[in-house]
């Protein structure tokens, strides 16, 4: 558990404050997605599904390694971390 | 791609938004997907966005992983779009959007582009055939729908 930082890309800064960065205590990659979207119901919805998993269209990166392929929303944090939320870029 | 839907839901009509690629943008917008004809060539957009005006730094070309499992699909990997968008943030920029080409088809949004747009970000679509680009057409997904938005040129 200790404050990391989460990088906000720019299609959901309108959703967090005009923010491109948000800090936050956190002891997983869940705890930091709802540390960011406490108060900020936009960014939760465009970021986690209503029964709280991680949308499909959407990548969160834990000091540049991509959480799907850590322990996903349970990756742990010790604080410091910088955690990035990236769009899918996608579509036909 | 697939065809556009042919329903967009009514209201209206949010304000246009000016997309000034860079000098050279263009072109090089062309050449990337004619090159990759008959698939489809795709990338990334790093500006910065003001209120009526989103002004295009660099066109960054990118990797279409799918490339080779339809001629009508494209996707940029995570690691890649992570990259560009460490990069444009040191610089003091931001990604303000993707690009992609439709072979043989028009610069208008899929249903499938429909389907994985991110709300309110610029989406460049270049038609080309084989030999030259046809069309280039800047859209933003507003609302569920798709809100078509001028192109311009940035002169310094």
């Amino acid at each position: 558990m200790g404050r990391v930082t989460v990088r906000v890309p720019g299609p959901l800064q309108p959703f967090a404050g005009g923010a491109a960065e948000l800090a936050v205590e956190a002891g997983t990659v869940r705890d930091a997605l709802a540390g960011i979207s406490a108060g900020r119901p936009g960014l939760a919805q465009r970021v986690l599904t209503p029964e709280g998993a991680l949308r499909p269209y959407v990548n969160v990166f834990v000091n540049e390694r991509n959480c799907r392929l850590l322990q996903g929303l349970d990756t742990p944090l010790s604080g410091g971390e910088t955690l990035a939320i990236i769009p899918a870029v996608a579509g036909g | 791609m697939k065809p556009p839907s042919a329903r967009q839901p009514s209201g209206p009509v949010p304000a246009r938004l000016e997309l000034c690629l860079p000098r050279g943008g263009h072109r090089l917008l062309g050449e990337l997907a004619v090159a990759a004809w008959p698939a489809e060539a795709c990338g990334l957009l790093v500006g910065m966005r003001h209120d009526a005006r989103v002004e295009v730094s660099a066109v960054l070309p990118a990797v279409n992983r799918r490339a080779a499992e339809a001629p009508d699909r494209y996707e940029i990997d995570p690691e890649d779009v992570l990259a560009a968008d460490r990069a444009a943030r040191e610089a003091g920029l931001m990604l303000v959007g993707a690009w992609h080409s439709h072979p043989d088809a028009p610069a208008a949004p899929s249903a499938r582009d429909r389907d994985e747009a991110w709300p309110d970000w610029c989406y460049l679509i270049v038609s080309t055939d084989a030999e030259r680009a046809r069309e280039l057409r800047a859209w933003r997904l507003i609302d569920g729908r798709f809100v078509e938005d001028a192109v311009a040129t940035w002169v310094e």
